[in-house]
């Protein structure tokens, strides 16, 4: 019969494997998948993301022929602007697992939300002129959250 | 798949809603269960085996639009192990959004998946509820129905869940051992069978087993499978992560193979190295083969399992290492009180005494050890030791990475002698001292366990009596039945000097608390046998025999400080020593620091939890209501400065609240 220590001693120095956010200075790359880029929300977007990273604009079919899309760390997709949104999130999905794809709409329903989500996005907006909201949006974002897996 | 035994909960307070809905469900071939609020779902879920839950979101007031109680329960981590699908009569964009949308980065570690996995409003009709159902048990569930599971004889899921569980009652036990298994046939979700060999580790919270995993092509593959309480597993295997996989060979995590229920978790290491067939632990190793082989295994151990951990990060403490191993018994509530100690040793003696084992009595200073041959000991209590803390100071205490459980199960042995550990619940910063002392005491309990008393007592005075770990220990004049004990141990005590640079009084203070904590664990209300009394016994021995060469010649009594003079309680700080009515006495630690926080707020109501945080400098459980560990440290401190700590003059419970020092009582 020994000693059994119980575990979790909060005591013991927590070795910490988890990884850091990205810092502010490491330049994250979005994607925004538009046909309209200087609608009033599409500049708002354009704004505020180019504060947080670097930008590339495209439309659904040149999206889809990008051969570097896993090299986005966050995917807007604005809902208006591609034919099949479930569709489109699926493509998406099956080619980047880590990325986070937010899709962005004026006019959401919760099954257009449901489909997005089952297709693989990772959120699902309303287009909407407060900053500070798309702010924290954007900032939930890029933390280091799981991967999404399309759900159905 | 076999559907039959998919159990699927349906939570909705509108009850007639909820049983038309089961019945749809039950038709479909699953089995249902019900609960008609939070709290009936709660119960549900810790209690029964659940695989897919559809949960209402207002389950409190159907007319209320801010009622999302249903959603609570998706969103509990403790469930996160359950596909969830929500289904509402007000569904919404952002009801959607917010179950099965973004996680906060805070969230339990899923697998990747979100609160809910899908999102259904009532009105799309039970059809749709079902199909979602049936998504969720194929894409989600991800159990191997097909996966042959043979157990070695003397194990059992049932088994396992008693283990893990121990309180839980029998009606539960069965709901515990079907999670266990769905446990195993989530972790081998691509095999076609699994033979579950050995038990290796067993505590109430954790076991290691040794499994073999066969493929659909009949190939072989090994397994080390952690499997216990899931907050238990998570934090062994980032610990195994963080540390482990960076210094020790022969065992590499398979990403791929984990899994949880909600009670439980499991992690399977394949086994790289020789046949994980031929491999014992080196409990079973040492029984059954010569004390060289035994050797060389423990060579191999220090030397080239555990000597590149010591490299890592290694530097040197000034804390009192007494200290440190107090407050450990502390946190773990191990430590004993004057009190505890007397009812222990008390009825310990009367159990030794019944088994013909000898007799202890006890005295305050001392205790004196009567065999059986007529022969008696007189040592002293070591628990006086702790109370007073005159522990010899020891200064620049090599710490660093250490595996922290060593021990005859945690150690696995191939036939040629080589070494591998498991069990990595207790990686982290410690004394470099502890994997060695943890390896003695248990080769200790294992033979001297089948020894009698005087034989112990024997071997012990010839430990103590060493003054340095590479010192050669004479067996000269001890039983045969030790000699190989005794070489055993010289290898350890050697390795330990050779890696760690510890003296020889920080080894000896290592023992004593790991025998105190030992002590610890007896239960004055069971009944033990002979073979089950004789480690309690060993432990009380080892700890009195230990304890003079621990401990500091005592200085003369200081005289009364001017300061103290006039005041009834009195704390001088530099000497950490309080004065109560012109006398004085030396506090422990963890009783000091308390006093310390008390005497900075005199004649104030503190809240318990500012004296833990504050006073103690430790998290604060909000889960403990007595708070058990700070009772334990005022009743102590009471003990010391009340002259009747049934009617306290200076410390006072305000009840449901905290305490208050009053430093100088009105008569």
């Amino acid at each position: 019969m020994l000693i059994n220590w119980p575990v979790v001693d909060p005591r013991i120095p927590h070795l910490d494997f988890t990884p850091c956010p990205k810092e502010m200075h490491v330049r994250n790359r979005f994607l925004f998948v538009t046909n309209q880029p200087a609608t009033p929300w599409s500049a708002l977007l354009r704004l505020t993301l180019t504060r947080w990273g670097n930008l590339s604009i495209h439309g659904e079919a040149e999206t889809l022929n990008d051969d570097t899309l896993c090299h986005y760390d966050v995917i807007f997709v604005d809902a208006g602007h591609v034919a099949d949104v479930g569709q489109f999130i699926a493509c998406l999905r099956q080619r980047c697992e880590q990325q986070r794809i937010i899709v962005a709409t004026a006019s959401p329903t919760w099954k257009r939300a449901r489909e997005a989500m089952q297709a693989g996005a990772s959120d699902y907006i309303r287009k909407s002129s407060d900053a500070t909201e798309l702010h924290d949006i954007i900032q939930q974002a890029l933390q280091n959250l799981p991967p999404t897996t399309p759900l159905g | 798949m076999n559907q039959h035994e998919i159990i699927v909960l349906l939570i909705d307070n509108d009850r007639d809603f909820l049983n038309t809905r089961a019945e749809s469900v039950r038709k479909a071939g699953y089995q249902v269960l019900r609960a008609y609020s939070l709290k009936e779902a709660r119960e549900r879920l810790m209690n029964e085996r659940v695989h897919v839950v559809v949960t209402d979101v207002r389950l409190v007031n159907d007319d209320d639009d801010r009622d999302t109680t249903g959603i609570t329960v998706a969103k509990d981590g403790q469930f996160h192990s359950i596909p969830k699908i929500v289904l509402t009569g007000f569904p919404s964009f952002q009801g959607v959004r917010e179950v099965m949308g973004p996680r906060e980065a805070t969230s339990s570690p899923s697998e990747g998946m979100p609160p809910a996995i899908y999102y259904l409003a009532k009105d799309e009709g039970p059809a749709a509820m079902i199909e979602a159902i049936q998504v969720a048990v194929e894409r989600h569930v991800k159990l191997n129905w097909d996966l042959n599971i043979r157990l070695n004889e003397r194990l059992s899921f049932a088994q396992l869940g008693q283990r893990l569980d121990s309180e839980a009652s029998s009606r539960h036990l069965l709901a515990r051992s079907q999670e266990l298994e769905d446990l195993f046939r989530r972790l081998f979700v691509t095999q076609t069978q699994i033979t579950i060999d050995e038990l290796f580790v067993s505590t109430s919270t954790y076991v290691a087993l040794k499994v073999f995993a066969f493929n659909e092509n009949g190939r072989e593959s090994g397994f080390i499978v952690s499997c216990g309480l899931a907050p238990v597993i998570r934090e062994t295997r980032q610990r195994y992560r963080a540390a482990a996989i960076q210094h020790f060979g022969g065992l590499s995590l398979d990403e791929g193979m984990r899994a949880e229920t909600v009670h439980y978790a499991a992690a399977a290491y394949r086994f790289m190295g020789t046949n994980l067939a031929d491999i014992t632990t080196l409990r079973q190793f040492q029984r059954h083969r010569p004390a060289e082989a035994v050797e060389t295994a423990l060579n191999n151990l220090y030397q080239e399992c555990l000597s590149s951990w010591y490299e890592k990060g290694r530097q040197y403490q000034d804390k009192p290492l007494a200290d440190h191993y107090s407050e450990w018994l502390d946190a773990y509530r191990l430590s004993l009180g004057m009190d505890e100690f007397q009812a222990q040793v008390q009825s310990l003696s009367n159990q030794l005494l019944t088994q013909g084992i000898g007799h202890c009595a006890y005295e305050v200073d001392s205790l004196y050890f009567q065999l059986p041959d007529n022969q008696s000991i007189n040592l002293p209590n070591p628990v006086t030791l702790v109370e007073d803390g005159s522990f010899k100071k020891i200064s620049q205490v090599p710490w660093g990475l250490t595996h922290g459980r060593v021990n005859l199960q945690t150690v696995l042995v191939s036939p040629e002698g080589r070494c591998w550990l498991i069990d990595f619940s207790q990686v982290g910063q410690a004394p470099l001292l502890q994997d060695f002392v943890s390896l003695e005491v248990a080769l200790k309990m294992e033979w001297l366990g089948q020894q009698n008393l005087l034989t112990c007592y024997l071997v012990e005075q010839r430990l103590v009596g060493l003054a340095d770990l590479k010192e050669r220990i004479a067996v000269e004049g001890l039983p045969g039945s030790v000699v190989g004990l005794l070489r055993q141990i010289q290898l350890i005590r050697r390795q330990a000097s050779l890696l760690t640079d510890c003296s020889m009084l920080a080894y000896q203070t290592g023992l004593f608390f790991h025998a105190l904590a030992q002590l610890s664990h007896y239960q004055p209300e069971v009944r033990y046998l002979r073979r089950e009394l004789m480690p309690y016994a060993y432990s009380l021995l080892a700890a009195a025999v230990i304890s003079p060469a621990l401990t500091v010649a005592q200085p003369p009594p200081l005289p009364l400080p001017i300061e103290a003079s006039g005041h009834e309680l009195w704390l001088d700080a530099n000497n950490r020593t309080l004065w109560v009515q012109g006398k004085s006495t030396r506090l422990p630690p963890m009783e000091y620091r308390v006093l310390v926080y008390l005497y900075n707020h005199p004649n104030q109501l503190c809240a318990k939890q500012d004296i833990i945080q504050q006073g103690l400098g430790e998290p604060y459980d909000e889960f403990d209501r007595e708070q058990s560990r700070l009772t334990t440290l005022i009743s102590r401190l009471r003990r010391r400065i009340e002259p009747d700590k049934n009617k306290p003059q200076f410390l006072h419970t305000i009840h449901s609240y905290g305490y208050k020092l009053t430093l100088n009582p009105s008569p």
